[in-house]
């Protein structure tokens, strides 16, 4: 079991004014599944996301990652394991403008601290089909090939889990299906967890098990 | 780039892709430092130029003064008695006699000096041979007055003189040619006919900057010629001069107390009414002053860096606006706020450090060029005021990127990334 999640909830605001983005939230993953969460907006399935790439902490509950418990980690140590076990793939990519895509794709390497990861950059890149474009700046690649250099950006760090922040929310319907299948491809390839959210039925179709998320709880 | 530690190499790679923010912080720096430089080079310049000059002075002498005003300055407080006269001034030479260098009466008279050059109201000065003592070496030219040099008892006969520098080029032009030469005097009332043997140097070396002094005293309405000495010394005549002032040359600055105690005793034994002027403990009370001055530009100075520190750190948390997204990435690839933060506080000291020659430089420029023909003395910068500025801006370079640094610390990686950006 990669991860392991018991009655995690997370509120925002204070008093009256008190949210519940997840209320009482369980989860279970086994390495190399792919689960899509799908929901309204607002319905905590990001902030789900967000705790489980350890960007941020549950207000109680238990987390366990690859039985490690999360919760009892410092702030150094979660950084740790964003940085070796956790990739991120967001729907507006966030690179970095100014750099080109070889350089995107080696930020994480900048602060590993253990062993370097078998593949390098210029691997993965070639992997995601971009092999012609490791110098080209953002600026210069289509919306499909900045998801692409972001996705080659997560996987650089060989992660047992990949997060996904409806990566096709930015695509045309042909690039989005380019994505999709590329990150099927990579999570076989890799036995990697892939978790994806979506509102797309489409886009969570192609999941080994879909989750529905409303008002911070499962449906 | 690489083999550099990530910090280092994440804050020089900001200040390279962002030059126009940069050179803009570097500027505000290196104005701020040269405004500092240019501030406490003048105040220390001053302050220098006016110890030495005081110390010129003589920090040595103790005059003993008959009851007098010199201009509007009252010298001390007055003993109650009989005015000083000759008989005391031999006495008192006899009482200290070991315990000093000198012991000169002086007259001091109003008179006029007259060349084919031009005529010059100025003071005559009657004195012994002894008085030499006050002069420190290499301020005569020629020789002071000595004992075979006595006033002519023919009146068609010259007189034995001294004079001072800033006299002679206006008697004579060059002051070197004056030696040996005749003037025409008055003084008293009387005429007399003076051959110049030695040229007192001004002791506080004014002259040189003179035509600045002439133009800014004349702008504040001081007479600039106060500022010169300018006297023509002539030899003591015994049993007609009357002192209006006894000038005791100590041996060296430690023995002035003990001086200053046997004149009191002697004063009060004698029942003297004169003002006891004590040199050292007058140009300590200036220099006091002139501490207490320097100390306000240590405070204008410090409250320069503060406006530097408050424009470098707005441009900073603004520059930072821009960067909370790649900060938020970074975040979230693995770096710790350590990490983060670093960069931010580096950037800061990398450009202060940068800003400091230019700063120096430009700070030296607007005293030599700007400064000090104005005031007309020469900026000095102590070497430990110099190591105290640079410190001091670098720690304004850091402590501007604090604000910055601590926004980055907080920043939430997540809200950032996932769209909810309420900074």
């Amino acid at each position: 079991m990669l991860v392991q999640m018991k009655q995690i909830r997370k509120c925002y605001g204070e008093g009256d004014s008190l949210i519940a983005a997840l209320d009482g939230v369980d989860l279970s993953l086994d390495q190399g599944e792919f689960v899509a969460i799908e929901g309204s907006s607002g319905s905590g399935k990001s902030t789900l996301l967000q705790i489980l790439g350890c960007l941020d902490r549950a207000d109680s509950g238990t987390y366990h990652l690859n039985e490690r418990d999360v919760q009892s980690l410092s702030g150094s140590e979660m950084a740790r394991i964003r940085n070796e076990t956790i990739g991120f793939v967001f729907q507006s990519f966030h690179l970095l403008g100014d750099r080109d895509a070889l350089a995107n794709v080696s930020l994480p390497l900048e602060y590993r601290r253990s062993a370097p990861p078998t593949v390098s950059p210029t691997q993965v890149l070639e992997r995601v089909g971009l092999a012609d474009r490791i110098t080209h700046k953002p600026s210069q690649l289509s919306g499909g090939e900045r998801q692409r250099v972001a996705i080659a950006r997560a996987l650089v760090k060989e992660p047992a889990l990949l997060l996904c922040d409806e990566p096709t929310g930015n695509l045309d319907s042909a690039s989005g299906h380019q994505i999709l299948s590329l990150l099927s491809e990579l999570r076989e390839e890799l036995n990697t967890t892939l978790v994806l959210v979506t509102h797309d039925p489409e886009v969570a179709a192609r999941a080994d098990r879909v989750l529905s998320m409303k008002d911070g709880q499962w449906i | 780039m690489r083999g550099l530690p990530g910090p280092i190499r994440n804050s020089v790679l900001s200040i390279v892709r962002h030059p126009l923010r940069s050179f803009l912080v570097v500027l505000t720096f290196a104005l701020g430092l040269a405004s500092v430089v240019a501030i406490v080079g003048t105040i220390e310049g001053g302050r220098r130029t006016i110890s030495h000059d005081l110390e010129a002075l003589g920090t040595d002498l103790v005059a003993v003064i008959n009851p007098l005003k010199l201009g509007s300055l009252s010298i001390g407080v007055r003993t109650e008695g009989r005015p000083l006269e000759q008989a005391d001034v031999t006495s008192i030479q006899q009482q200290l006699q070991g315990v000093t260098d000198s012991v000169s009466p002086i007259r001091i008279d109003l008179g006029l000096s007259s060349t084919q050059r031009g005529t010059m109201r100025h003071t005559i000065i009657a004195t012994i041979p002894e008085f030499i003592s006050v002069l420190r070496p290499g301020m005569l030219a020629g020789r002071f007055l000595q004992h075979q040099d006595r006033w002519p008892t023919d009146d068609s006969d010259e007189t034995p003189a001294a004079i001072d520098e800033a006299l002679a080029v206006i008697l004579f032009g060059d002051p070197v040619t004056a030696i040996g030469q005749k003037v025409r005097c008055i003084r008293d009332g009387r005429g007399f006919n003076a051959r110049i043997l030695g040229v007192v140097k001004d002791p506080l070396l004014l002259r040189q900057y003179m035509s600045a002094f002439d133009s800014t005293s004349s702008a504040r309405s001081i007479p600039a010629r106060r500022l010169q000495f300018l006297n023509l010394y002539l030899p003591w005549r015994q049993n007609q001069d009357q002192p209006q002032l006894l000038l005791v040359d100590a041996p060296g600055i430690d023995d002035v107390e003990e001086i200053v105690v046997r004149l009191e005793k002697i004063i009060a034994r004698e029942k003297l009414g004169v003002f006891l002027h004590v040199q050292k403990t007058w140009t300590s009370v200036v220099l006091d002053i002139i501490d207490r001055f320097s100390g306000l530009g240590h405070f204008i100075w410090i409250l320069d860096l503060v406006v530097v520190l408050i424009l470098t750190g707005t441009i900073s948390l603004l520059a930072i606006d821009e960067s909370l997204e790649e900060v938020a990435l970074r975040r979230a690839e693995g770096a710790t706020v350590l990490e983060v933060v670093l960069p931010v506080l580096m950037e800061g000291m990398w450009l202060s450090l940068a800003a400091m020659v230019p700063g120096i430089l430009i700070g030296k420029l607007i005293l030599q060029q700007g400064i000090e023909p104005v005031l007309g003395w020469s900026s000095w910068l102590p070497p430990r005021m110099i190591v105290g500025t640079c410190f001091g801006l670098l720690m304004t370079g850091i402590l501007g990127s604090m604000l910055p640094a601590l926004r980055v610390a907080k920043l939430d990686p997540a809200a950032v990334l996932g769209g909810r950006r309420d900074l």
